[in-house]
């Protein structure tokens, strides 16, 4: 794969790639040498030139979101974001367990940089492999003198944490997360105050995408230059997608940012899945709009190009679904998860996306009236802009996308009452 | 300096850092909400209170919104209307509509909101269900919890956190099986647990005692002022035909914001059980009930036969009124005047008093010492003004003893001759409290029998045995 470039994954192949050792001999804490070296303003000023953008989903500059932190005396944090709780994304996991030091060393940049001394990377319960992981590669650094007291000879202190969830969606959003390091339930909190005025018990704090501060050691070490050779003119450089669904070679790829979406599928994917017919992509994850075969197109993996498609990046998932997959059934797995996970404070996403489950799964069992069809939407449509997260525009999404796209898949079930096709997969998953 | 806005084109000056909702209710526009409660800590989760304002890509909550200078508000456009219409919708999902036999029927905001705001019929199918949860859990000696009528609002949770400072209840589970809860098998044990039932916007909390005892509609509530203990807590009478089914706590932010304890809340039986109606003599082994007049000159002949000899004995719960004239009285009898206190209790760092008299303050104000045990001894005559929670003196029983009495008491049983007086509910008076408020209230229920006001049977005496006072 020329197209496949190595920045964030440059490591992942090499035996041990996890170790000190590994990431040392590969060049690794140069770059955090080098920004100790640097006035911290000025750090925050090369991440901003070279335009990295919050790869958690919103996209939002990150050396930008640097400088919001207030000029005062509290104590500050970096809370790094590793609940990857979106439903087709699997890329900080990669990093966080094949290269948790590269991790580390952008920590150790972007805790320079907003002179905060205290760190958490906030992973999901679920990932237990990259935690212990994470954990070695911490002892590793503090041992290197990378992390504890006057770190790198300098009169500067940091610490980092690993915090596990306890298996919430919802703790992915930055406010819930910060309640959960506080060690009370995700509940996402009220802004303002945002996190740099109030955030971990009530102190400035940046929340960053695990594959954000990954990407931040390369831009540091390289140079904004080398950084913007990919990417696009609005979104440099490289990013992780993680592809799944009926292809070939699904997994986690690192592509410059404006990559063809096809081009993703047909050759760095390996193409569909035994052939079979592309019906629709998930191009962001589960939340962002479905684009029918006909709209992926000419459609590029990057911010603008999506939004311009009707849809989103996301934070990378692609999800390719083949013809002869059920829509209806794939609403039906949606709208279960989110009225899993839906923490239950506001009352539109709290009770919106139980009910809007309930009717996704009767359509489905073609226990439904054509009715219902509109109250589904309508109850999707209810939810957006209404809440204090965006959950509720998470699981609206879906809801609203789908019922209006495939409109006629639902009224199929709801006539022949139930799913027309035996299987509402193409192919029976392993 | 003031802030400018518009809310639905009036103009309000309003004082910065304000939220829109309580600019808004302070202007006499009413913002619906749930969650919002004047004296916990905003949550904003309920989503009824979402506003328009100008130049906001979205609706926004305005309990959580700071008025800014030149902000315009709208309160009722379509907008709005539709998303509060869809917020009452959601939260009518799963809330089981069983008004009939809910005891907050009428006094719910969900279903005053719903006439107001909805009145939309149900767009749930007959496939639908409803999440189950919990029904009348009970939760400790005072409360029962009905999960399924429950909108989250998490004011109870709130209210034992912040200002009972009392960590028992959470939110447990998530999405639409979210329930307000305790650890398991703990008890809501909190000397404030009534309030739940006041703050709880629906019918999820209710008081065990109040609970099916008398649909609210038929209640009237008027204003008076606890007596219970010297904090004064403000509150209303809630009563029918002379029967007081309930108190509950009337917000004044100078004295008990919006809240009252269990015990003075409880202690309203009073007002319904053991009241002296008519005027009694003692007789062989009896009391015989007489007119109130014939009352009156019975114990103003005592009065007379003992004058010079005569020791006055009042409650500290006795309004400022009463303890005045009989002060006078009692001088002019050439009697000792003394208040008689109920067994202290225990401050507590929200409202309740040691001090478990109503007008402590205010009595020992007027030069009323408390009363010393040698005097009753050694009186030939004692009179006593009794208030409704007034307990037996030491060393009366026994003596010959003239009583005013809302009560049938300990004391008014051995009486020579008993009074029927009101009660704090039944007459209009004042209470100085413990911080020296003044607090005026009203008569809030009928008199009961013959009885009259302390006042009034103070002045009749006086005016039997030819005084001036």
């Amino acid at each position: 794969m020329t197209e496949e470039i190595k920045i964030l994954s440059a490591n992942w192949g090499k035996p041990d790639s996890a170790s000190m050792e590994s990431y040392l001999a590969s060049g690794g804490y140069q770059a955090a040498a080098k920004a100790l070296d640097m006035e911290p303003a000025k750090v925050a000023q090369e991440v901003l030139d070279a335009g990295l953008r919050g790869r958690g989903g919103a996209g939002f500059p990150a050396g930008r979101k640097w400088t919001f932190m207030p000029k005062d005396n509290r104590p500050r944090y970096l809370c790094v974001n590793g609940d990857e709780g979106e439903p087709g994304s699997f890329k900080d996991r990669e990093i966080m367990r094949l290269d948790p030091h590269m991790l580390i060393e952008g920590i150790i940049i972007a805790c320079w940089a907003m002179a905060a001394n205290n760190s958490y990377i906030y992973i999901r319960g679920e990932f237990a492999e990259p935690a212990n992981i994470l954990e070695k590669a911490l002892d590793e650094a503090y041992k290197k003198g990378y992390l504890g007291n006057n770190i790198f000879g300098k009169n500067f202190n940091l610490n980092v944490w690993v915090h596990r969830g306890a298996g919430a969606y919802v703790c992915g959003e930055e406010t819930s997360l910060i309640e959960s390091v506080e060690g009370k339930r995700g509940h996402p909190r009220i802004r303002p105050p945002f996190p740099p005025q109030r955030g971990v018990f009530d102190m400035p704090t940046t929340v960053n995408n695990v594959e954000t501060i990954a990407s931040v050691p390369y831009i540091l070490k390289e140079g904004v230059a080398a950084y913007r050779k990919f990417g696009t003119e609005k979104s440099p450089g490289t990013k992780l997608f993680c592809i799944s669904g009926h292809v070939e070679k699904p997994g986690v790829y690192e592509l410059p940012l404006g990559f063809p979406l096809m081009k993703l599928i047909n050759e760095v994917a390996g193409g569909m899945l035994n052939g079979l017919k592309l019906k629709a992509v998930i191009p962001g994850g589960s939340s962002t709009p479905i684009l029918k075969a006909e709209e992926c197109q000419n459609v590029n993996l990057d911010y603008e190009s999506l939004v311009a498609a009707g849809s989103m990046l996301g934070s990378g998932e692609v999800i390719v679904i083949a013809e002869g997959t059920c829509i209806v059934k794939l609403l039906e797995i949606l709208t279960h998860f989110y009225a899993h996970e839906s923490c239950g404070q506001c009352t539109p996403c709290r009770e919106g996306t139980g009910w809007a489950a309930q009717i996704a799964k009767r359509i489905y069992n073609g226990d439904a009236d054509m009715s219902d069809i509109d109250v589904l939407y309508s109850l999707g449509a209810n939810m957006i802009a209404r809440t204090i997260c965006p959950l509720a525009d998470a699981a609206a999404c879906p809801i609203v996308n789908y019922t209006s796209k495939f409109r006629e898949e639902f009224e199929a079930h709801i006539k022949g009452h139930g799913c027309p096709n035996k299987n509402p997969f193409p192919v029976e998953f392993k | 300096m003031a802030v400018k806005i518009k809310i639905n084109g009036r103009e309000l000056s309003v004082e910065p850092g304000k939220t829109v909702l309580s600019a808004a209710l302070d202007a006499g526009i009413f913002i619906p909400h749930f969650c919002y409660h004047p004296r916990l800590k905003v949550r904003g989760s309920c989503r009824m209170c979402l506003v328009y304002i100008e130049k906001t890509p979205k609706l926004q909550i305005s309990c959580a919104t700071a008025v800014a200078e030149g902000m315009v508000v709208e309160t009722d456009n379509d907008e709005v209307r539709k998303a509060r219409q869809a917020v009452l919708e959601y939260m009518l999902k799963n809330h089981p509509v069983d008004c009939p036999i809910c005891d907050k029927a009428g006094e719910c905001t969900l279903q005053n909101y719903y006439m107001e705001y909805d009145k939309a019929a149900s767009r749930l199918s007959k496939h639908d269900r409803k999440v189950k949860k919990g029904k009348r859990l009970p939760m400790g000696k005072t409360l029962v919890l009905d999960q399924e009528r429950c909108v989250l609002c998490h004011r109870c949770i709130r209210f034992m956190r912040e200002v009972a400072n009392n960590d028992c209840l959470t939110d447990a589970r998530r999405g639409d099986r979210t329930v307000i809860t305790t650890f398991p098998g703990e008890p809501v044990d909190n000397p404030y647990s009534l309030n739940l039932a006041d703050i709880c916007p629906v019918g999820a909390w209710t008081g065990k005692d109040f609970r099916f005892k008398k649909r609210v509609w038929f209640l009237t509530s008027s204003p008076s002022v606890c007596p219970f203990c010297a904090r004064g807590c403000n509150i209303f009478i809630d009563h029918e035909k002379g029967i007081v089914w309930r108190l509950r706590p009337r917000e004044n932010n100078a004295v008990n914001q919006c809240w009252m304890c269990d015990e003075g809340r409880l202690a309203y039986q009073a007002i319904n059980d053991n009241r002296l109606s008519k005027a009694f003599e003692k007789e062989e082994g009896g009391r015989k009930e007489i007119s109130m007049a014939a009352g009156i000159s019975a114990a103003a002949r005592l009065m007379a036969e003992s004058r010079g000899n005569i020791f006055g004995i009042i409650s500290a719960s006795a309004t400022l009124e009463e303890a005045e004239l009989f002060k006078k009285l009692i001088k002019a009898m050439d009697g000792v005047v003394g208040y008689e206190r109920r067994k202290e209790g225990q401050d507590d760092p929200l409202l309740k008093r040691a001090d478990r008299d109503a007008n402590l303050k205010g009595i020992s104000g007027l030069g009323i010492d408390r009363i010393a045990g040698e005097g009753i001894v050694k009186a030939e005559l004692i009179v006593v003004l009794e208030s409704l929670y007034s307990e037996p003196i030491n060393g009366a029983s026994g003596k010959k003893a003239v009583v005013l009495s809302p009560k049938l008491s300990e004391l008014a049983q051995g009486a020579a001759v008993g009074i029927p007086i009101a009660a704090y509910s039944e007459t209009k008076g004042a209470f100085v409290n413990f911080e020296g408020k003044n607090q005026k209230f009203e008569a809030a229920l009928e008199l009961i029998g013959d009885a009259r006001p302390g006042t009034w049977a103070l002045m009749e005496l006086a005016r039997k045995l030819g005084l001036e006072i």
